[in-house]
């Protein structure tokens, strides 16, 4: 339910990982008051193993135990592609940490996120690291991925795109070719290192000293609800769900929030994005359910308004 | 003692009165989704036609009043879907649930009960197809012609190639290509570099070459998927044959059933060998077509071909 509600905020809905068996999220709630009165284990902070063993003797022993039952399925005469030899690495790597770490499914998730480029290959938002000789990162006409966010976020925001050229002191062919040349790359990358770290300088809301005083109007209302959709999480997800209302009644969301809120596209994806990463970070199961029924009744709350402003459903008078 | 023997088999032989509040459920539930699936015919036979004409009308590139009319309609029918999925829940699994605790299932009745809940969830399921059939109905409305954009494309390109001049001498420019984005081309006689600002007709290009190469090697998808399928086709025929042979004591009965299985696992084989093979000639004909249409974009169009293959 998760691979498929959050999937593709995660960065990790990509096709190999599909095949993947989906994510454990249900929690003894035993475990969990265990877990808050008492750490048993101490974590690495970058990697989230256990500090208890070392890297390598975990990947050692996943790597015993993946190779063993491969050996087995071939001797059975089984066809043991490179998809069947991921998931079954992909298994063991969760039963080891659980094992080792006597953790429960929302650290195992959380340590599979801190890992994913490692071991999937594929970036998780939250998570990603910049290397400088990365060449999908290198700078194209001098523009790095962070300028080149900044930009897309003032024009996304409302900003006239020969305004944020005029600031940046270039010409507009210029953006022409950045605006061809980085998404090309984030379409290359298979470890989508460029997209994720796109989504998350978008989250932070970055700017660069020469767009500082480009700002598109807001009003001061919309301020306000802009700064409580950043801080208050319910409020966040109660607007996200009017804008899907919306959509199922054939508004345009995004112009909807704006009309009603006075929030513009792009700060209302950029704390998104806020959210998601957060999310990543702390991957708590109970909160995400919470937080998605939330957004569902308020949506359904929202459909019920738009239609009746519509004159209802073309279902409404049918009953049981 | 007999007599009461007699008694309880009587009394068992008669349906129970609450077998009616069952059947009255059952035909309720009967008619609401036979209701709900004619307003959901009528509605989507109405709403093909107009998406259709409005796809069309729509002068806007991005077709965006096309797209909220669309995505409105999509949001009717999900919402007869959801009123479905909703009163399941609530006219139908509750009583289930409810005469299920109460009906033990030694009980010669509990197949009542469970009868009541499978002709009801089956009943739901036809009611799912439907909508899955109007759904892809609507979803059809938005295929559109790309070749028709496409020569316009060309057509204008072919009226404007010679009309470029250049802003200091003057003198004639030619474009020699479609040009998705600001290009500089610099003239033949002064060397000034002139900046060539497609029309967005022309920059479109860039937005229907991937579909419309698709367009043009469907019947090469279509070739790989039937593949796929036919891979599942024979393992469910091979399967329904090695039951059959679980009763089977004929011993040459169970030689040719045995020589059949044989062969069918050879096809199976064959298939699984062979879609990745169709699957690599569908994608490289599909990205030959689309460098076809926009060679500009053919570095970048190889790479992520390479990519693909991968997955």
């Amino acid at each position: 339910m998760f691979k498929k509600l959050f999937g593709s905020l995660t960065g990790d809905n990509k096709q190999e990982n599909q095949n993947y068996e989906q994510a454990q999220t249900s929690n003894d709630n035993y475990e969990n008051d265990y877990d808050n009165e008492y750490q048993e284990v101490e974590y690495d902070p970058e990697t989230l193993h256990g500090t208890h063993y070392s890297v390598e003797d975990f990947d050692a022993e996943v790597a015993r135990r993946a190779e063993a039952w491969i050996e087995d399925e071939r001797a059975s005469g089984e066809n043991v592609e490179e998809k069947d030899i991921q998931n079954i690495y992909f298994n063991y790597r969760r039963e080891v940490y659980t094992e080792w770490n006597n953790c429960d499914s929302d650290q195992m998730i959380r340590f599979e996120h801190a890992n994913s480029l490692k071991y999937t290959g594929i970036q998780t938002s939250g998570f990603v690291k910049v290397d400088d000789n990365n060449p999908f990162l290198e700078p194209v006409h001098g523009v790095d991925l962070r300028t080149y966010t900044a930009m897309c976020l003032k024009i996304s925001a409302g900003v006239d795109y020969l305004e944020v050229c005029k600031a940046m002191g270039f010409e507009p062919i210029v953006w022409e070719e950045l605006n061809t040349i980085w998404p090309q790359r984030m379409g290359e990358d298979t470890s989508f290192t460029v997209t994720t770290l796109f989504g998350q300088y978008y989250a932070e809301n970055v700017t660069v000293p020469q767009l500082e005083n480009l700002n598109a109007e807001i009003s001061a209302e919309g301020q306000a609800n802009l700064d409580r959709i950043k801080t208050d999480r319910y409020f966040y997800e109660e607007l996200a769900g009017a804008r899907q209302a919306a959509y199922e009644y054939g508004i345009d969301g995004a112009q909807w929030i704006l009309d009603n809120f006075g929030i513009n596209l792009a700060d209302f994806q950029s704390v998104a994005m806020q959210w998601m990463t957060e999310q990543n970070q702390n991957w708590n199961s109970a909160d995400i359910i919470a937080f998605s029924d939330y957004q569902q009744e308020k949506q359904k709350e929202y459909a019920a308004k738009f239609a009746a402003e519509q004159g209802g459903n073309i279902a409404d008078d049918v009953n049981f | 003692m007999f007599g009461l023997f007699n008694k309880s088999k009587q009394s068992e032989e008669v349906v129970p009165e609450w077998y009616a509040e069952l059947q009255e459920s059952q035909e309720r539930w009967f008619s609401f989704l036979e209701k709900l699936e004619a307003k959901m015919e009528e509605f989507a036979t109405a709403a093909i036609p107009e998406l259709k004409q409005l796809l069309e009308e729509d002068d806007d590139l991005y077709k965006r009043t096309f797209h909220k009319v669309y995505s409105g309609v999509n949001g009717q029918l999900n919402n007869i879907r959801e009123k479905a999925r909703d009163t399941y829940e609530e006219k139908i699994i509750s009583v289930y649930y409810h005469y299920n605790s109460k009906i033990s299932v030694l009980s010669k009745h509990h197949n009542l009960v469970s009868d009541f809940r499978n002709n009801c969830s089956d009943r739901h399921n036809a009611f799912e197809n439907k909508y899955d059939y109007w759904r892809k109905q609507i979803d059809k409305t938005k295929e559109r012609d790309l070749e028709i954009e496409y020569q316009k494309i060309l057509s204008e390109f072919e009226t404007i190639k010679d009309k470029f001049k250049c802003t200091q001498c003057g003198g004639n420019l030619t474009i020699d290509k479609i040009f998705l984005i600001e290009t500089y081309v610099s003239c033949p006689f002064c060397q000034t570099q002139n900046t060539f600002t497609p029309s967005t007709i022309g920059r479109n290009l860039q937005n229907i070459a991937r579909e419309l190469a698709e367009q043009r090697t469907a019947h090469l998808k279509e070739e790989f998927e039937n593949e796929v399928d036919k891979e599942r086709d024979l393992y469910h025929e091979h399967h329904t044959l090695s039951l059959s042979t679980i009763h089977e004591s004929n011993k040459s009965v169970l030689n040719e059933i045995q020589i059949k299985m044989e062969d069918l696992e050879k096809q199976r084989q064959f298939a699984i060998q062979n879609a990745p093979k169709l699957r690599q000639i569908y994608l490289r004909a599909m990205y030959d077509e689309w460098n076809k249409i926009t060679p500009d974009l053919k570095e970048h169009n190889e790479k992520m071909y390479l990519n693909q293959l991968k997955y």
